[in-house]
C-alpha cells in the first residue's frame, strides 16, 4: 500500500486499538501488522507524538517475560478523537466509494 | 549486535542534530532500544529489525516536531499551575452561567404569571353566575364576554405551562452542559 496513505489511517489504528486496552509499543505494532503492512519506524514517532497532544499517557508496567514497559492509555482526549477520526473516516470511505462507482461507470 | 549500537549511536546524533532536549531524546532511543529487545525476545533476525526501523536519519526526521520542545513535567505543582491559570476564565464561565440561569428563572417567573392570570380569567367567569361574597360581575354579565374570557384564560394556561417547562429544560441543559465542560477542563488540566 502507498506509504502516505498508510501514515494517515495510522493514528486512526493506533487509536482505535488503544480503545480496546492498554498496550506497549511492541505488541501494538504487532497488533497493527494483522491489518496493514506497518514499519516499526512510523509508528514510534506517531505514538509519541500523540502522546504529546494528551490523546495518550504512559505507565510503566510489568511484563510477562520479566522487564519493566512502556504502556500507553487512552486519555478522554484520546477518546474523543477516536471518535471523530471514525466518523470521519466512515463517512470518508462512502463518499470516495461513490466517486470510484462513478468513474468506473464513465470508463466502462 | 555492533549493528544495533551503531544504529542506536547514529539515531542519537541525528537527533541532537536537529535540536531536540537532551532528556527527550533519551526517551526515544529508550523506545527504539526497547524495541530491539522486544524483537529478540521474539526470536526475530536483527536485519529485519533494521528494515522496519528504516535508516537512522529517516527516524530521525520523524521527529523533527520535537525540536525545541521541554519536556513535559507532570509534577503536581504543575497541575495546580494549569489549573489556576485557567482559573480566571473558569471564573468568567461560572458568573457567565449564573447570569443565564437568572435570566432563564425570571423567564419561568413570568410564564408561572401567566398561568396565574388564565387561571384568575376561568375563576372570574365560573364566578360570573353566582354572586360570591355580595361582588357583582356586571362586565362579565353576558354570555359572549364569558366564552371569550375563558378561551383567553385557557390559551393563558397552555402556553404558559408550554413557556414553563421549556424553560425548566433550558436550564437543566444549561447547567449539565456547563458541569460537565467544567469537568473537562479540570481534567483536562490534570492531564
Amino acid at each position: 500500500m502507498e506509504i502516505q496513505l498508510k501514515k494517515g489511517i495510522l493514528e486512526l489504528c493506533i487509536l482505535s486499538l488503544l480503545a480496546e486496552k492498554d498496550y506497549y509499543v511492541y505488541d501494538l505494532i504487532k497488533e497493527i501488522r494483522n491489518y496493514i503492512d506497518m514499519t516499526a519506524g512510523a509508528v514510534y514517532p506517531l505514538v509519541k507524538r500523540m502522546e504529546h497532544y494528551e490523546y495518550v499517557i504512559s505507565y510503566c508496567g510489568e511484563s510477562k517475560e520479566g522487564p519493566l514497559r512502556k504502556y500507553y492509555q487512552l486519555t478522554q482526549n484520546g477518546f474523543d478523537r477516536y471518535y471523530l477520526l471514525k466518523e470521519e473516516w466512515r463517512k470518508l470511505c462512502i463518499n470516495i466509494d461513490k466517486l470510484l462507482d462513478r468513474n468506473e461507470e464513465k470508463i466502462i | 549486535m555492533n549493528q544495533k549500537y551503531e544504529f542506536i549511536d547514529e539515531l542519537r546524533r541525528e537527533l541532537i542534530v536537529l535540536g531536540i532536549h537532551n532528556s527527550v531524546v533519551n526517551e526515544i532511543v529508550t523506545d527504539i532500544e526497547e524495541y530491539f529487545e522486544n524483537s529478540k525476545l521474539d526470536g526475530k533476525p536483527e536485519s529485519d529489525v533494521f528494515l522496519t526501523l528504516g535508516s537512522p536519519y529517516d527516524l530521525a526526521q520523524e521527529y523533527i516536531w520535537l525540536k525545541g520542545l521541554e519536556e513535559k513535567r507532570d509534577s503536581i505543582i504543575s497541575i495546580y499551575a494549569s489549573i489556576i491559570r485557567k482559573m480566571p476564565k473558569m471564573i468568567g464561565n461560572v458568573i457567565l452561567n449564573f447570569g443565564k440561569n437568572i435570566f432563564l428563572i425570571m423567564l419561568c417567573i413570568i410564564s408561572v404569571f401567566f398561568i396565574i392570570s388564565g387561571a384568575l380569567c376561568i375563576i372570574g367567569t365560573i364566578c360570573s353566575f353566582f354572586n360570591i361574597n355580595g361582588i357583582v360581575f356586571e362586565g362579565v354579565n353576558i354570555w359572549g364576554t364569558r366564552v371569550i374570557i375563558t378561551i383567553l384564560g385557557l390559551v393563558f394556561i397552555r402556553y404558559g405551562y408550554k413557556f414553563a417547562k421549556d424553560i425548566l429544560k433550558e436550564i437543566s441543559k444549561t447547567n449539565k452542559l456547563f458541569i460537565s465542560s467544567l469537568r473537562k477542563k479540570v481534567l483536562k488540566a490534570k492531564y
